[in-house]
């Protein structure tokens, strides 16, 4: 008798348990799925799948093409599809950086269905089993040093450069599968990676490799523990994305201001970071800027203010189309205005108060007028800019109340309004098309 | 059904389809198959007959240009002169790196696959060589015999793609396709000049021409073939031959220069 209740409640057992999970992944029904697809997935995917969706042209980076089977952020061997928990993690937790959200506000049975769907329309790969891929075992310490030597030796630094700038020797003839131009990533910009910054997305990536591009698979040269090892270096690359909307002046008082980059006071002054982006369309799509973030310091005396800028640029580009960047003072009677920089100037637009900086002049010129850039004429301002592994650095002073009329004039306990615009020549970035930042506040504190 | 359940699905009946089809004698081909553009199969696994030839570019060429390796000191230091590219090797009119198979005539081949390895070197930053052949799940071992990360991206249409990274020197990679394909290329993203090409066939009757435009393939069953010859910028071209025991029959390749 008891032999008898024993079987009988453990039949129960495994079938109120196989529901269970039969619960958490329904079985595919391909109405469900397409009609979830259409609606929420096909304006920017497109019908098939193809990444030819209406809204593609409005992005970037473009919406995948799930029709060519290739995947980039997966947990399976190089060339081999994602694994259905791999795009069920993607569509529900969305790619940062991109215009793919999550989709949390789909239930899971809803997103389970989008993956059986999306293995119907990835016809690319179908003949492909995926191969996924175990982690090793994390070790008890990791070991930074350790990563920066395996960063080098393991050719990292050929196209992301020495400290991960995507900057190296390789970077500015790389070619996606497509055939067309890709960067290689900035790895200071944590706030980039669509697989998630953390060491452990980080460490996937290199075993994976990224499908379609030109980051290869790592996992025939790393043993053992040296890929937690290095993703825990190239973690430390990372740089603040603590967005600011308030910068601080500090006020300076009995010695004279710095002129140099490398003044060590500027180490004192916290920096606040500024996101730059734009919405630039060429022939009717969108065409990406290069300069996605900039830091601000500022320190001023009773005379004058010194701003210290510094942001990423693969290459430190001269000649018709430079480098430049703009730093924009708002006058206060604008306050009511609508105005941004995003496709400043037009000619209704009131004049600003522009001290722009190229490579080619080399010094910073302020103007007020309808003018980003080029800057030819205007009030020259001491300047000094350094281009140093990827990165610029631009020093500058402007008198706190400049010779010029209607400048913005500066004051202790004054709050204006200022906004940073970037081109990267590099990329052929000139007129309209730059990446600015919104409005942020300057004050500068008694 | 999930992924896994359809591979076991696929892999049982894999092996219902190679138990069947292993079981029976060989028979002798009695008459040809119906078809009237196909020639008929042999099913022998070889024979005594040979095809030679030469691949030859008629017109003038366009000329080479030097590859410029300047971005990476390991692949600049190791030339002494000039590196040209290598996508047109031609001298006096004969044509290297010409894919040469044999096309259709070998329906039937018993395939064994080799399990030695064919070796493909990266050497200089250059493939060498630069065309090479497999049979269907022969290994193909790529070794990176530079000091200097490479990555091979291979881009196949029937076969699965990979792109892996060899960061040290004297590391291999072994690779096998598994469907037929004619050619797989394969490049580095490190070095954008790089590039090579894979072909991969279901018999062991293929080969490349070398610097004077000469190849062989010998060992074939008596026969008719239809040989095809592939180059990377002439396209492709066939001729279709008829052999006997003991036969050797010399063609030549003929390509135009565009």
């Amino acid at each position: 008798m008891r032999y008898v209740l024993g079987y009988f409640f453990s039949i129960i057992f495994v079938i109120f348990f196989t529901n269970l999970a039969a619960a958490e992944q329904p079985s595919p029904d391909i109405k469900i799925g397409r009609a979830l697809y259409e609606r929420n997935c096909a304006r920017c995917h497109g019908i098939t799948g193809a990444g030819d969706g209406p809204d593609a042209p409005h992005l970037y980076p473009r919406p995948r093409n799930f029709t060519l089977g290739a995947y980039k952020f997966r947990t399976t061997a190089s060339g081999t599809p994602p694994t259905e928990e791999d795009v069920f993690r993607t569509i529900t937790e969305g790619l940062p950086g991109t215009s793919m959200p999550d989709w949390r506000n789909l239930s899971d049975e809803e997103r389970w269905q989008l993956v059986s769907y999306l293995q119907r329309l990835s016809t690319g790969l179908q003949d492909v089993a995926p191969q996924p891929l175990t982690l090793p075992p994390r070790p008890q310490r990791l070991e930074v040093a350790k990563g920066q030597q395996l960063f080098r030796d393991l050719g990292c630094v050929q196209c992301h450069g020495p400290t991960g700038r995507g900057n190296g020797p390789s970077a500015a003839t790389l070619m996606d599968d497509a055939g067309q131009p890709i960067v290689a990533a900035n790895l200071t910009q944590g706030w980039t990676y669509r697989g998630g910054s953390s060491v452990e997305a980080i460490l996937w990536r290199m075993l994976t490799g990224l499908d379609g591009t030109p980051m290869p698979s790592y996992a025939d040269a790393l043993s053992g523990e040296d890929g937690w090892h290095l993703a825990a270096y190239v973690h430390t690359l990372q740089e603040s994305s603590v967005w600011a909307h308030a910068v601080a002046a500090q006020r300076l008082t009995g010695a004279p201001l710095p002129t140099t980059i490398t003044d060590p006071r500027w180490e004192e002054i916290p920096r606040a970071h500024i996101r730059l982006a734009s919405r630039v369309y060429q022939q009717g799509e969108v065409q990406p800027t290069m300069v996605h973030a900039a830091s601000l310091q500022a320190v001023y005396d009773a005379e004058a203010i010194v701003f210290r800028v510094i942001w990423d640029d693969r290459t430190d580009t001269r000649g018709e189309c430079p480098d430049v960047l703009a730093l924009v003072l708002r006058p206060p009677h604008l306050a009511g205005h609508t105005l941004t920089l995003q496709n400043w100037p037009l000619p209704e637009a009131p004049p600003l108060d522009v001290c722009a900086w190229s490579s080619e002049t080399a010094r910073v010129l302020e103007q007020v007028g309808r003018s980003l850039v080029p800057l030819t004429t205007g009030t020259r301002l001491p300047t000094q800019a350094v281009f140093t592994d990827g990165r610029w650095s631009l020093v500058f002073q402007r008198p706190l109340k400049s010779e010029l009329s209607e400048a913005v004039a500066l004051a202790p306990g004054v709050t204006i309004h200022v906004a940073l615009a970037a081109y990267d020549g590099g990329n052929q970035e000139q007129g309209r098309y730059h990446a600015s930042s919104t409005w942020v506040t300057l004050t500068l504190r008694e | 059904m999930t992924a896994r359940m359809q591979r076991c699905q696929r892999m049982g009946i894999m092996f219902l389809v190679v138990a069947i089809g292993c079981g029976g004698k060989q028979e002798a081909i009695s008459a040809p198959e119906p078809q009237t553009t196909a020639p008929p199969a042999t099913t022998a696994s070889h024979g005594t007959a040979a095809i030679t030839g030469t691949a030859t570019l008629k017109g003038p060429p366009s000329a080479p240009q030097t590859i410029q390796m300047q971005a990476d000191p390991v692949c600049h230091q190791q030339h002494t002169s000039p590196v040209r590219t290598d996508d047109v090797v031609v001298a006096n009119g004969r044509l290297a790196n010409v894919f040469v198979y044999v096309k259709e005539g070998l329906a039937n081949y018993p395939l064994t696959p080799p399990t030695t390895p064919v070796v493909l070197d990266q050497k200089g930053c250059l493939y060498a060589p630069h065309v090479t052949g497999v049979q269907v799940n022969q290994p193909l071992e790529i070794r990176n015999s530079d000091a200097t990360l490479h990555n091979i991206n291979a881009k196949p249409q029937g076969n699965q793609p990979f792109n892996i990274a060899q960061p040290v020197q004297g590391m291999k990679t072994t690779k096998k396709f598994m469907k037929p394909e004619v050619m797989i290329p394969l490049k580095c993203n490190v070095h954008p000049w790089m590039s090579g090409y894979v072909g991969v066939v279901a018999h062991p009757f293929f080969a490349v021409t070398d610097t004077q435009g000469n190849f062989q393939l010998t060992g074939l069953p008596a026969g008719t073939y239809v040989l095809e010859a592939w180059h990377e910028r002439f396209g492709t071209t066939t001729q279709t031959v008829t052999l006997g025991d003991g036969a050797t029959h010399t063609l030549e390749l003929s390509f135009q220069a565009k």
